[in-house]
């Protein structure tokens, strides 16, 4: 049995693949993640996706009645992705921050959360410009902890990963320093296995940055979608009033993060 | 080992894919190799230039460059194309087919060289003898030439097809789930990457393997006639 | 106009008219030669200790010395049949899960992810190199390897002055070719966060949050590399080969004399 479901998901994702959709039709919203990310994005062994970004798309889909369908792309090709319409909003903890605006529009925020400099836990350095000096520190490709590590940590050794797994892979093997992660993922993957906890701490959990961070993690849309923008919103106000936000923070977080 | 066994269908679901995307790209190559050798043998001044620079600029880029421009910026030009004629709203480039076209892109150059070397390989005698007896272009290029040509070519698409088989692994980095991928992200999942990339490389060497076997078989049945005539 | 006018024009040109913002990419020119500098180096590690190791390889396979020949072939099977990224990947995030190997001695090479492309296309190279070595030995005509041991040449003496010169040198078109295919694989560094053409390209379009500028701006750097690579070793080819191109004209002399 289990043999055939495979059988016929390779086919049905071949049959998928070699059908480009022209037609979209109206009740879809195709949303932009990029799996690797948990507890936000995660990509789960039966090859579906899941985590706290999956799960809101879902409500806020329900709430404007249409109905999701995820495109999950590398973190570095999400933007690139939605300018070239490959799906119509990006829903996977993006922060809104001024150099992004110039490319896309935001939503009104869904969470905020800090950053933090993870890394070994006698590793003695501090979380600043004189501290990280000539330390290598990783962080995803295209996040916004590049611009904070070149405003604040200029001289580290910047090192970008395509996944945040991929940096944690080389924060485990000592290849580098320290990464610069948000901190509510970065804090799952410290309990995520006693190894890291014992082994890894963060520097500074609470590393805030207007600029760069902006005020929290919002909903990228092309430019000049005003109707969906406004749909979209009321959707994140209705969430937050019938609870079902806090039921869904609740169950990963044990706490309400939306924060504002 | 555990791991590598929760994840199986994954894989097998992955292999799927790359053997899907291998195929597919090696049709695009062959018809692309096809008519890059009839424009290099038989064509204009002009047809031969394109041709030449065709496969001069498939040498000179590599295939992951190539990919990810033609990914991100074919998409671009695609939306942009679709704008300006007003025929398009929007079309779809999704991983598998930027994959397709880049893949046979790059090896229909090799494909030309292969069909361009095999028709030089056929003794000219044939042909005039076929023309002689009255055959039409049509006919001598599907009775005589063509069934030659595949058998002289076909050594060669074995290399190729092998070859092409290896660069699929490339797709990965645009973002389709194809066998290196899943393999990767069940690799950071389980905090095993070793285990999951030494069987994406088993799997890969297993259809090395097989597609050597059944190369063997084929050339020896299109093979036949030549060897007799030694 | 001043020169700072046009330049001023050209600037605001290339932002809001051109397709490409090519002014933003020249303005970003350190960070490609950074990649242009790291791809010319790796492909460079890559083919000279690739030789290194698969010469003594080649040699024992042409030799057929017993367990090692089969042993070798072994390797060049399983390296040439696998993708080159996924070996990358092995070297790379596979070895560094390991607490021995974090701390053998190897480590400080294996932490350093330019060592790690480096040593994948070594070890790739290598097993491209080792057939084209052996395909070099075997067309040595068997006259030469007679007329060595006839003067009273000892095998390894004329391995040194007559076969392996005869071989390599026959090998030249082929080695042509493996240079421009490794600096094709060359660029899957990029993967290892490691600052190559195309990592350079995908950094820059990060930054800017742009979808192809920069891979544009790499394959231009690229067709130059290649175009270079082709044409110096076009000129030792010609060199050193000089003399088998004069040998097979007279060859075809002779034989229509016969």
């Amino acid at each position: 049995m289990k043999r055939r479901i495979a059988f016929l998901g390779v086919l049905a994702a071949a049959a998928m693949s070699l059908m480009p959709p022209i037609v979209q039709a109206e009740d879809v919203l195709r949303v932009g993640i990029s799996s690797g990310y948990p507890p936000f994005d995660v990509l789960n062994s039966d090859g579906t996706l899941g985590g706290f970004d999956v799960d809101y798309a879902n409500l806020l889909c329900e709430r404007i009645n249409r109905k999701c369908e995820f495109v999950d792309i590398e973190w570095d090709g999400i933007i690139p992705g939605l300018l070239a319409k490959k799906f119509d909003v990006i829903i996977s903890s993006m922060g809104i921050n001024e150099e992004r605006m110039k490319q896309v529009d935001f939503t009104d925020p869904y969470y905020k959360g800090p950053s933090a400099l993870i890394a070994l836990k006698d590793a003695g350095f501090t979380a600043d410009e004189a501290g990280t000096a000539g330390k290598s520190i990783g962080l995803l490709r295209a996040s916004a902890h590049e611009c904070y590590l070149k405003k604040h940590m200029a001289n580290a050794d910047m090192r970008q990963y395509t996944t945040s797994e991929e940096a944690y892979l080389d924060l485990q093997a000592g290849r580098i320093d320290a990464v610069l992660v948000d901190t509510i993922p970065g804090e799952v993957w410290l309990k995520s296995d006693p190894k890291n906890a014992d082994k890894f701490a963060p520097i500074k959990a609470d590393l805030y940055d207007d600029q760069c961070f902006g005020v929290g993690s919002g909903i990228a849309l092309r430019k000049g979608n005003e109707a969906l923008k406004g749909k979209l919103n009321a959707a994140i106000a209705k969430t937050r009033e019938d609870g079902s936000y806090i039921a869904l923070s609740n169950k990963y977080f044990g706490r309400d993060i939306y924060g504002n | 080992m555990d791991s590598l066994w929760n994840y199986k269908w994954l894989l097998v679901q992955g292999s799927g894919i790359t053997l899907l995307l291998g195929i597919c790209s090696l049709c695009l190559a062959l018809v692309i190799g096809l008519a890059g050798a009839a424009a290099k043998i038989g064509g204009g001044s002009a047809l031969r230039r394109i041709a030449g620079c065709y496969t001069t600029f498939v040498r000179s880029v590599p295939d992951l460059c190539m990919m990810l421009l033609l990914y991100f910026g074919g998409q671009t030009l695609l939306n942009k194309l679709g704008t300006v004629t007003g025929w398009w709203d929007y079309v779809e480039l999704n991983a598998f087919f930027a994959g397709v076209i880049t893949i046979g892109f790059i090896f229909g150059a090799y494909m030309t060289e292969t069909f361009r070397g095999a028709y030089v390989s056929i003794p000219p005698g044939q042909l005039e003898a076929a023309h002689a007896i009255g055959m039409t272009h049509g006919q001598v290029f599907r009775l005589i030439t063509f069934p030659q040509l595949m058998g002289y070519a076909l050594p060669s698409i074995g290399v190729n097809w092998m070859v092409l088989l290896k660069t699929t692994a490339l797709v990965s980095v645009i973002g389709l789930k194809d066998l290196v991928s899943y393999g990767m992200s069940a690799g950071n999942t389980t905090r095993n990457p070793f285990i999951f990339l030494l069987a994406i490389m088993a799997i890969y060497l297993l259809f090395t393997a097989a597609s050597e076997a059944v190369l063997r078989a084929l050339e020896a049945r299109y093979t036949r006639g030549r060897r007799r005539e030694v | 106009m001043s020169p700072p006018e046009l330049l001023a024009l050209i600037a605001e040109f290339s932002e809001k008219q051109s397709p490409i913002d090519f002014v933003l990419i020249l303005s970003h020119w350190d960070i490609f030669l950074t990649g242009i500098k790291n791809t010319i180096l790796l492909v460079l590690f890559g083919l000279v200790f690739g030789a290194i190791v698969a010469l003594p390889m080649a040699i024992a396979r042409w030799r057929r010395i017993a367990i090692l020949s089969e042993a070798i072939a072994g390797f060049v099977y399983v390296i040439r049949g696998s993708p080159m990224l996924v070996q990358a990947y092995i070297l790379y995030f596979g070895l560094a899960q390991f607490e021995a190997v974090r701390e053998s001695v190897v480590w400080p090479v294996l932490k350093s992810p330019w060592f790690c492309a480096a040593i994948a296309f070594a070890i790739n190279s290598a097993a491209y190199q080792v057939e084209i070595y052996r395909g070099g030995l075997n067309a040595v005509p068997r006259g030469e390897i007679e007329a060595a041991a006839a003067i009273g040449m000892s095998r390894t003496m004329a391995l040194r002055r007559i076969i392996l010169p005869s071989a390599l040198r026959r090998c030249l078109p082929m080695m042509a070719n493996e240079s421009i295919f490794l600096l094709h694989g060359s660029a899957i560094a990029s993967m290892l966060t490691v600052i190559d053409v195309l990592g350079a390209a995908r950094r820059f379009n990060a930054q800017y949050y742009l979808a192809y500028e920069g891979f544009l701006a790499a394959t231009v750097i690229y067709m130059v590399l290649v175009f270079g690579i082709t044409r110096i070793l076009g000129f030792v080819e010609r060199k050193t080969l000089k003399h088998l191109a004069l040998r097979s004209a007279t060859n075809r002399i002779q034989t229509q004399l016969i």
